[in-house]
């Protein structure tokens, strides 16, 4: 009896203990080191897909048509803002009364700081790969990316997306992904200075260029495989323009002539490949 | 070799315990308590009071000379209750006892002297004196004698002499003797039935001096059938184990011996010096023994007080959890209240199957009347059965009344006294009539609720079994406790638990008759076997039995002079030089004792029956005074707790100082048990384990003694626990009255009554002990002192233990109980949930963001929200619920409150508008600030399931009816006045009826309490003040009350006190008012849930984005629920949209025109679901 009347204390006192406490175990999450596996925090998972964008409701991000036409693409900068509104309102279920507001104003810092650095986990676990605990030790400080609608996005299953900073430096992907047939989302950790959109590698084939109604070859170094100049090519010898087939042998020949050797067949085909084209949109303003 | 057959007999004889006194001068002071009972005194006394000796009787003188006792064992001290409403069965003891006294003098040690008497329990005379052989015998009541209701009981006289036969012979007597549970434990009780008294005289009748004594004690049952039929009844009803052999029937023979008795003179003080050189036992007080032994360890600085409580009474795995503490000090405090009486109620058990998902169907209209119908019925028997017991102990007070005015008063022949006892007869007459009404009222009900259970269990067999279950009990406090330590208690009535609790008994045939000799003497071996018959005298052995007679001579201490003479004379050694003769003694001590130590197993008798004597001392009754110290306050005609101060469970006294101003006597006496050692063992085993105990010793044997002041209680209400006696009249009084009286009382259990003492219905003060006395069963007595002793927590101010006043916190003497009803919300009538009945009046849920209170009505559908606008003035209004017509009136303000609403949600809403629109008053905001600071408090997990949705938006609260109620067992108790008695002139106006008990409602930093706050409905406050400890109490506003404390009313014909409360539903509600046991209520889960899964919730949504006819937005699938999304139209209309659209990331463009609307997004039951609820 005696001893229970010590801590019948007063609301403000047990609030400020409570809030003490709060702050401490915040303190504690903050240094947590982030678990790349997906089922050791559900939650911080959930939300860093949600920071990702993933399952927002495309029109909150482009209301209307005209943001994204029909073969355009779009490169945009995530306000970390409204990634914090977002995640606060995605916790603020459940909270009732001012018990849960501080407790949520005191964690929510940690939480966010916790999916700053989970977010690097999402798109490598999507993709079966194994993620070290090393490489989530740093919160992720800007995201950017683009939207790109276009028949690419249908045609061209497994474009490639590179993005660069302003120095040069390869940005992290967080997401790639398909949004519909013809939509494609792209997220970076840092903001994109230049992008670079690749064919996909994985099929060979046989091209070559033409330009102003000649058709040309740049060619490779034979031993390298690297490309020449622009200046180091060679015509392509049509034999039925109408059939669309070129004449080999000919334009072996031609290779011949530039190379000053015999051209082997196989020598022929690797001066024939076509690497994938990379399309690059470049930021202009500094 | 022949291999020797085991004997059979039916004779078992079964070992005893004696102890020997030796008296010979009476020290000065005495230490010899008078406390038998005196029978003889019933003649001008029926009532009895005179039997017992005053409370600290003493006895100048003790006759000198050697007082024998010997104790049954336990299967002949135990009562068995064959059947629940029977009183418990005593086996007849042995009416037939041989004493044998053995004894050689200092001069001639190896000569063993042997005399023999013949005790007789079961004979019964008028009259004392020699010729009777009973002038030591004690009287005995006869209560079918009126003219001499009472007989000596018992008679002593030497084997040879020739008694006539007895007057007549008590029939089946037992341990209780007269009906007192010491008369076998303590000597003053029984001599001559199981005690005896040798005054040592020899044949020239001069007292024996400087002689070693002995004494053999051998019992058996006279003309009796055989008491054991069986060798289940040996082991399970006696607790003795069988020999192998026995034949059944068997008669059991009782044997003991004691030893060692070194007499010297009757000059010498056996007992003075003895006494006062007994330790002082230290002495503690709590309100039972568990409170007592704490505040000892505490006073000793062996432990914590606090923490040793909760470990014996089991509650230590408590304080794990996060309101243990609480826990743990309700029981603390219920502890110190025992259940005076316990009544049933009616409850309805499914009898279906659990596979049975469905469930039994509710009752029809009739069923439930019918239900109704009988719990009202069981309530008004308990009533009735209250007051016919009220009346019959008004009925013996009278009765009282009219025996003293017989036999005490005034002489017969005296005419006031005549015309007195008239009055009497008439007005027992009259309430006898009375009491046969209230009988035969109690019959017809019985008889109707006979019928009405039968009904209903016609009409509900296949759903439901009717049952009765304990409900409300009433509670009275528990008297002090006093506990002593280090009273040196003996080992006299503890049991010794061989071979699995069962005492070992022989057969007639397997005493030892023999004893072997082997040793070297004189260069010489020698073998000899000496036979137990060649150590007395053959004319020297008297009596049946003489096995256990000269078997026991062997274990008498001076044995081994009487057998080296013998051994000699065998031998033909003789004559014995000295040193031979030491030698010899050497080898004899030598035999026995690993005779002894060989024999434990097989031949010997349990170690029981050999006692070697020590001086006697074991306490077994105290005889204590005190004085106790009223507060003032209480005692009058309007009671009042100004003296003391509330504090967690209990009430403190508001000084330090007690108010001794004045003083009541109390005094009683009390049988003193090791009961508390026996728990402090089994707690210690239970949290510590059997080997870590171990390290603690024998915690069984710890010298502890306790019991409760037997009467305490008792003496407040003017009654007393004393030897009452059946209603009789013998040379006074008239014999037809006393047959009227005796049939109307029956069995009810009378209580004497102190006419015109001291009354108080409520206690309330200090209590200090005058004297304690702790007498022995020989009746020796050691004053205790009681100056200072340790007192428990609770009774004390001090954070010392030691002191020396008790403070006893304010109780009821009555029994009494709290009533808390759940009040149903429409009816008023009390719930019964074992029928549909609910307390809810509406839910409500605070809405922090819109600052709104969201109202529902009872079933869980939205009757709309209170709101705080930003209208200047009349800020609060009441908006419907959105999808409503009329929502908001057109032009602002508040829209009227729904029809067939429930009134008292109505009431508790209307306040609020009230106050706003009468005088700008808006409440509503530091409402809900009220309410917030409740929700840090309460932590009430909630079930999975429906309420798992109160999350989206706020936790539901339901406003629900209550109401408390004090109620006492039977009629408040009233002065009991005797006008010619000594006393006042009148009673004094000493009355509870006006006292207001204050109740506590809800434990504010209780996590699992859900108390908000309540209204109190007592015609002027009502709705319109909200009492809760969750006010701020800078609330400038008159409607909250920083309060949640109500008065409740003592007086029987109140109403209970109505309120309502606001709670969590999924909490309950503690009731605190330290004079009643802490009590805990909860709502039935299934009267929450229901009402909660129809519950619905809306979400103020806007701007949403949206296009063309349908609206995409991220909903949560639940499972039983259903989305809707409310918007208004422009013409006041309502569009509810059902096929929402749910989203994912994908790119889905929304069709022209983009626009923005606003509308409630609402989450219900799905309507599949709906129709199955209803």
């Amino acid at each position: 009896m005696q001893a229970r009347t010590d801590w019948d204390n007063s609301p403000h006192v047990i609030r400020r203990q409570v809030r003490r406490v709060l702050g401490e175990l915040a303190a504690l999450a903050k240094d947590q080191p982030v678990s790349p596996e997906p089922h050791d925090d559900e939650l911080i998972a959930w939300l860093s897909q949600l920071c990702l964008l993933v399952n927002l409701p495309f029109h909150y991000l482009i209301p209307a048509e005209s943001m994204l036409p029909a073969n355009s693409i779009r490169l945009f900068y995530v306000n970390p803002n409204w990634l914090q509104a977002l995640v606060d309102g995605a916790c603020s279920l459940g909270r009732n009364a001012s018990l849960d507001l501080t407790h949520d104003q005191e964690l929510i810092d940690a939480v966010i700081t916790q999916i700053g650095k989970r977010v690097k986990a999402v798109r490598p676990l999507l993709q079966n790969k194994t993620v070290t605990p090393k490489e989530l030790e740093d919160e992720v400080q800007a995201i950017g990316g683009f939207l790109l609608r276009s028949p690419l996005v249908r045609g061209w299953r497994g474009l490639e997306f590179k993005a660069l900073s302003s120095q040069g430096t390869s940005l992290r992907a967080l997401r790639i992904e398909l949004l519909s047939d013809d939509v494609l989302i792209g997220l970076f950790e840092g903001v994109p200075y230049t992008l670079e959109m690749a064919q996909p590698p994985e099929g060979f084939f046989f091209g070559f260029n033409r330009i102003n109604g000649e058709f040309s070859k740049r060619l490779r170094d034979l031993d390298s495989g690297e490309l020449l100049s622009e200046s180091d090519s060679v015509e392509v010898v049509l034999q039925n323009k109408d059939m669309r087939t070129i004449d080999v042998y000919q334009t072996a020949k031609n290779m011949e002539t530039y190379f000053q050797k015999e051209v082997t067949s196989a020598e022929f085909a690797l001066q024939m490949i076509k690497t994938p084209y990379i399309g690059r949109v470049i930021r202009k303003d500094e | 070799m022949r291999i020797p057959t085991l004997p059979k007999s039916n004779i078992l004889c079964v070992p005893m315990k004696v102890q020997a006194m030796m008296v010979g001068q009476t020290p000065s002071p005495t230490v010899f308590a008078d406390i038998a009972d005196n029978f003889s005194r019933i003649a001008r006394d029926p009532l009895g009071d005179q039997v017992p000796p005053p409370n600290m009787g003493e006895k100048t003188q003790e006759k000198p000379g050697i007082h024998l006792s010997w104790i049954l064992p336990k299967g002949l001290r135990q009562g068995v209750q064959n059947e629940e409403d029977l009183e418990p069965a005593y086996p007849v003891v042995p009416n037939r006892w041989i004493v044998s006294r053995l004894w050689s003098t200092k001069r001639q040690p190896d000569q063993v002297l042997c005399r023999h008497w013949i005790v007789e329990s079961d004979a019964m005379e008028k009259e004392r004196g020699p010729n009777f052989g009973n002038e030591d015998s004690l009287t005995y009541p006869k209560l079918d004698d009126p003219l001499s209701p009472y007989r000596i009981l018992g008679r002593s006289f030497p084997f040879e002499a020739n008694l006539n036969e007895p007057l007549e012979r008590l029939q089946n007597l037992n341990a209780l003797g007269p009906g007192n549970p010491a008369f076998s434990a303590m000597y003053p009780y029984h001599v001559n039935v199981f005690g005896f008294y040798d005054e040592l005289m020899d044949q020239s009748g001069n007292r024996l001096e400087d002689i070693s004594v002995s004494y053999v004690i051998r019992g058996y049952y006279h003309n009796y059938p055989a008491l054991i039929e069986s060798e289940e009844v040996c082991r399970n009803r006696y607790g003795w184990m069988p020999p192998e052999g026995l034949i059944y029937p068997a008669f059991p023979v009782l044997h003991g011996v004691v030893t060692g008795l070194s007499w010297v003179d009757d000059g010498k003080d056996y007992n003075g010096r003895f006494i006062s050189s007994l330790p002082m036992p230290k002495l503690a007080a709590g309100n039972s023994s568990v409170e007592a032994v704490s505040a000892l360890h505490a006073a000793n600085n062996l432990s914590n007080e606090r923490l040793m409580r909760v470990l014996l009474h089991d509650q230590s795995h408590k304080l794990m959890n996060l309101n243990g503490i609480y826990h743990a000090d309700y029981t603390d405090h219920e502890r110190r209240f025992q259940i005076a009486a316990e009544q049933n109620s009616y409850v309805l058990q499914s009898s279906i199957s659990d596979d049975n998902q469905q469930g039994p169907p509710d009752l029809s209209p009739d069923e439930q009347r019918l239900f109704r119908n009988l719990q009202q019925g069981l309530r008004n028997r308990y009533k009735h059965q209250s007051d016919a017991d009220a009346k019959r102990a008004a009925i013996y007070d009278l009765w009282c009344k009219y025996i003293i005015t017989a036999y005490t008063i005034t002489p017969m022949g005296n005419e006031p006294a005549k015309e007195r006892m008239e009055q009497y007869e008439y007005e027992l007459a009259r309430e006898i009539q009375s009491l046969n009404l209230t009988e035969s009222a109690l019959e017809d009900l019985g008889e109707h609720l006979k019928t009405l259970e039968q009904q209903l269990s016609d009409s509900i067999q296949s759903f439901y079994d009717l049952q009765q279950t304990a409900g409300d009990r009433f509670y009275e406090p528990n008297s002090p406790v006093l506990l002593l330590s280090g009273a040196s208690r003996g080992n006299l009535f503890d049991s010794n638990p061989a071979d699995g609790g069962l005492l070992k008994c022989r057969l007639l045939g397997q005493t030892i008759k023999s004893l072997k000799f082997d040793f070297k003497f004189r260069e010489n071996l020698y073998s000899l076997s000496l036979h137990t018959d060649q150590l007395l005298p053959r004319g020297q052995v008297k009596g049946v039995y003489p096995e256990l007679l000269l078997e026991a001579l062997l274990f008498t201490s001076d044995i081994a002079e009487l057998l080296v003479p013998l051994i000699g004379q065998q031998l033909d050694l003789l004559p014995l030089s000295e040193d031979e003769h030491n030698y010899l003694l050497k080898v004899v001590n030598q035999v026995l004792e690993d005779f002894t130590k060989r024999g434990i197993q097989h031949e010997l008798p349990d170690p029981m029956f050999l006692n070697v004597w020590r001086e006697p001392w074991n306490p077994v009754l105290l005889c204590w005074r005190g004085l106790y110290y009223p507060d003032q306050n209480l005692v009058g005609s309007h009671p009042k707790l100004d003296n003391w101060n509330f504090q967690g469970t209990d009430y403190v006294y508001h000084t330090n100082e007690p108010d001794t101003r004045e003083s009541v006597v109390m005094e009683g006496r009390i049988f003193l048990t090791p009961h508390i050692a026996e728990q402090l063992h089994a707690m210690t085993l239970k949290q510590l384990g059997v080997e870590d105990a171990q390290t603690y010793g024998d915690l069984t044997q710890l010298d502890y003694l306790s019991q409760t002041l037997e009467g305490f209680n008792e003496r407040f209400l003017m009654s007393q626990l004393a030897l009452r006696f059946p209603i009789m009249v013998f040379n006074n009084g008239s014999a037809e009255l006393a047959d009227l009286v005796r049939n109307a009382l029956g069995s009810f259990a009378a209580e004497k009554p102190l006419f015109n003492s001291f009354f108080s219905p409520l206690r309330g003060g200090w209590f200090k002990l005058d004297k304690l006395r702790l007498i022995d069963t020989f009746g020796q007595f050691q004053e205790i002192r009681c100056d200072q002793y340790a007192i428990a927590e609770d009774m004390r101010m001090s954070p010392v233990p030691i002191g020396q006043y008790m403070m006893l916190p304010p109780r009821f003497m009555q029994p009494t109980r709290l009533e808390f009803n759940w009040i149903q919300a429409r009816s008023g009538a009390n719930c019964d949930f074992n029928l549909p009945d609910s307390p809810i009046c509406g839910w409500m849920i605070p809405n922090y963001l819109d600052q709104s209170l969201l109202i529902y009505d009872e079933d869980g559908y939205m009757l709309g929200s209170l709101i705080v606008t930003a209208f200047d003035g009349d800020r609060i209004h009441w908006r419907n619920a959105p999808g409503t017509p009329e929502r908001e009136p057109l032009g602002g303000g508040t829209a009227g409150l729904p029809d067939g609403i429930n009134p008292d949600m109505k009431a508790f809403l209307n306040e609020f508008l009230r106050r706003s629109r009468e005088h700008q008053e808006d409440v509503l905001t530091p409402f809900l600030d009220l309410i917030d600071s409740a929700l840090w408090e309460i932590h009430q997990p909630d079930s999975a399931g429906s309420s798992g949705l109160s999350q989206y938006a706020g936790k539901p609260l339901a406003l629900v009816k209550a109401s408390v109620k004090l109620v006492q067992a039977g009629p408040p108790e009233v002065y009991k006045f005797f006008d010619t008695f000594k006393g006042p002139d009148s009673p004094p106006d000493i009355s509870i009826q006006p006292f207001k008990m204050p109740l506590w409602i809800g434990e504010t930093h209780h996590t699992g309490d859900g108390a908000i706050g309540f209204f109190v409905h007592d015609g002027q406050t009502g709705y319109k003040q909200f009492n809760s400890s969750f006010a701020d109490t800078g609330y400038a506003s008159d409607y909250f009350k920083h309060n949640h404390q109500v008065d409740v009313p003592a007086d029987d014909q109140a109403n209970g006190t109505a309120l309502s409360l606001i709670m969590d539903p999924y909490a309950s509600i503690h009731l605190i008012s330290g004079m009643l046991p802490v009590s805990e209520h909860q709502l039935p889960q299934d009267r929450i849930e229901a009402a909660l899964k129809r519950l619905y919730l809306t979400f103020y949504l806007g701007p949403l984005l949206a296009g063309g006819e349908s609206y995409v937005m991220p909903l949560t699938q639940l499972p039983n629920r259903q989305w809707e999304f409310i918007t208004p139209e422009d013409d006041g209309e309502w569009v509810e949209t059902t096929d929402l659209q749910p989203s994912n990331g994908n790119a889905f463009l929304i069709s022209s025109p983009l626009r923005a609307v606003e509308g409630w997004l609402k989450l219900k039951l799905a309507e599949s679901s709906e129709s199955e609820s209803q």
